[in-house]
């Protein structure tokens, strides 16, 4: 299955397999079979897989440290080289930190590798700011094997992004990390999101897709199996990405009552309505509206018949495929 | 440029490492009681302090490069910092080479310190400080001291921390005994094992670079003899190392 995608990829990978070898102590394995996906441009992608799918054995491809056995890894549209490396930050699924070096340095060695051409000054200034924000300047002077397993993680997403790289990869963000801090975490890559930093999210914690990802693959065993960029029915358009929604179902009602709730409690606008007699349902892209409407419905004495979000179905679905469906 | 810093972290994980401070105070130990034997001895004050001091300063050198050569490998295999430094923009060679010369770094801090104690306690005994010969003999010490980092770092791009660790020790008694093996052959050795063992001990002889026992002879090698040792203890590190980094950048580095 080739997902292909109209528009800018910023990540191209084309037939990429990848087989280890029998030896004397392993036994011949296939990890990545004639892969081939897109990565859009200013999006977040999810790149989705169980245990042993091959996520990180095409990350690690990727960045050079496995020798693909055949296919090829384009970024920009040229086959990617050690210079395109200092564009794409890296957090890797586990802690994988210079234990005898302290947050200070690994993030001035960081700099001093990814942006030679900044001055001492300036890289200063840098390290400082993104050891401040991801709450390690207290402890700046703590060896690395010493730090917690969470402010490890912030160290790792500190590395991946202090040079303002054009791709961020990100294997597992959340393991780790306690609830304050997953929450940090959202709000980090929301951040990079915001700035149009292309994203590629390797991760299990499913919840994590509705509110980030625009876009998805999802492998089975090396191959993909699912993706959300690939054309329906040779339209030249993209489908709609895994954004979570709300729905809302509302008894006695019409769309006249609904115009005049809405006026009534100055309501931001639902985006999908379908009337079916006197039962209206609604659809809501932010939980934020959808709970406007539902408190302005109970204010004014109609009976909700059913509010409830897509997470379900969409986690459901995604299941399906680790199970071995097909789309 | 990235080879240099890269050598620097290098440098500065190797000094917080818990062989540093062990070896430093093993070492000066060793040197300061060849000092104090060749004090009581009843030999000559001077073979004594040179034959025990550079064979202590030799080996707590060497153990300390194969130790560490190995050791920084497979840490960062182990700990995994390797998938991330080599997730940045470095090739393999490069990141590699930056071991090397961190690792060399380091043993030079580590000679420095050993050469200034040397130096120090000779005087206490009113023997000039920093004499010419003295400081050859260290130098020529130092330079097996990166032979042997050299063939650490092959072994361990090559292989794991443990094989690498046995290898390089074989390699490291194999250098040491190899000329005087060749030298003492006896004349019913088989012509082929003559030959082979020569053509090991021609190739592969660290016992070239301690040159202790001239230091109370009454000649000491001219400089162009002193290049030689130099320019071989360059061939060897050359060698292994462009060996270890045509390996180490043709294989997968992480299962």
């Amino acid at each position: 299955m080739t997902a292909v995608r109209p528009g800018e990829a910023i990540l191209e990978i084309r037939n990429l397999t990848k087989v280890f070898d029998k030896d004397l102590f392993k036994k011949r394995q296939v990890a990545i079979n004639n892969l081939s996906c897109r990565f859009a441009k200013g999006r977040c992608t999810g790149f989705l897989g169980h245990n042993g799918a091959g996520k990180t054995t095409t990350i690690r491809t990727l960045f050079g440290l496995l020798q693909p056995t055949k296919g090829e890894i384009l970024f920009k549209g040229r086959k990617i080289g050690t210079r395109d490396k200092a564009v794409i930050g890296y957090m890797p699924e586990t802690n994988k930190l210079p234990g005898r070096l302290n947050a200070l340095e690994i993030l001035k060695h960081q700099l001093n590798i990814y942006a030679p051409d900044k001055t001492s000054r300036q890289k200063s200034e840098m390290v400082e700011a993104k050891l401040k924000e991801v709450g390690l300047w207290e402890n700046r002077d703590k060896l690395a094997a010493k730090l917690s397993k969470g402010m490890g993680r912030r160290l790792a997403w500190a590395m991946a992004t202090i040079h303002l790289p054009e791709l961020v990869i990100l294997d597992e963000p959340f393991s780790g990390m306690d609830p304050l801090g997953r929450r940090q975490m959202i709000g980090w890559i929301k951040g990079l999101k915001d700035a149009s930093t292309s994203i590629m999210l390797c991760t299990h914690e499913l919840w994590s897709m509705y509110h980030l990802c625009d876009d998805f693959h999802i492998l089975r065993q090396g191959s993909l199996v699912f993706s959300t960029s690939e054309p329906l029915g040779g339209q030249d358009k993209a489908p709609a990405g895994i954004g979570q929604r709300w729905f809302l179902h509302l008894s006695g009602t019409n769309a006249a009552a609904l115009a005049q709730l809405q006026a009534k409690h100055s309501l931001d606008s639902y985006d999908d309505h379908y009337q079916d007699g006197f039962l209206s349902k609604l659809q809501f892209a932010t939980y934020a509206t959808a709970a406007q409407w539902l408190k302005a419905a109970q204010e004014s004495g109609y009976v909700i018949i059913k509010f409830e979000s897509s997470k379900g179905m969409i986690e459901e679905r995604i299941l399906h495929f680790f199970e071995g469906g097909q789309g | 440029m990235n080879t240099l810093r890269i050598a620097w972290q290098t440098f500065t994980v190797l000094r917080r490492d818990r062989v540093f401070l062990p070896a430093l105070v093993l070492g000066i130990l060793i040197i300061a009681l060849a000092q104090l034997a060749g004090q009581w001895g009843i030999e000559e004050y001077f073979k004594f302090v040179y034959d025990l001091g550079t064979t202590g300063f030799h080996t707590i050198g060497a153990v300390v490069a194969i130790l560490w050569g190995t050791k920084m490998i497979a840490d960062s295999r182990q700990e995994g910092s390797l998938e991330v430094e080599l997730a940045a923009p470095v090739s393999r060679t490069t990141w590699l080479l930056g071991k090397f010369f961190g690792l060399c770094l380091a043993l030079v801090l580590l000679g420095a310190i050993l050469i200034l104690v040397w130096q120090g306690l000779l005087t206490m005994y009113n023997f000039p400080p920093f004499e010419y010969k003295s400081v050859v003999i260290m130098a020529m010490l130092l330079m097996g001291w990166f032979v042997l980092a050299a063939t650490a770092v092959f072994f361990a791009a090559l292989t794991s921390q443990a094989t690498a660790l046995f290898s390089c020790l074989c390699m490291w008694l194999a250098g040491l005994v190899s000329t005087p093996i060749a030298n003492v052959l006896s004349p019913t050795t088989p012509e082929s094992t003559r030959k082979v063992v020569t053509a090991i001990a021609r190739f592969w002889d660290l016992s070239r670079f301690n040159l202790g026992s001239y230091a109370f002879a009454g000649t000491f090698p001219s400089r162009t003899e002193l290049l030689w040792i130099f320019a071989y203890g360059c061939f060897l590190s050359g060698a292994l190392l462009g060996l270890a980094c045509i390996v180490f950048s043709r294989r997968d580095l992480v299962a």
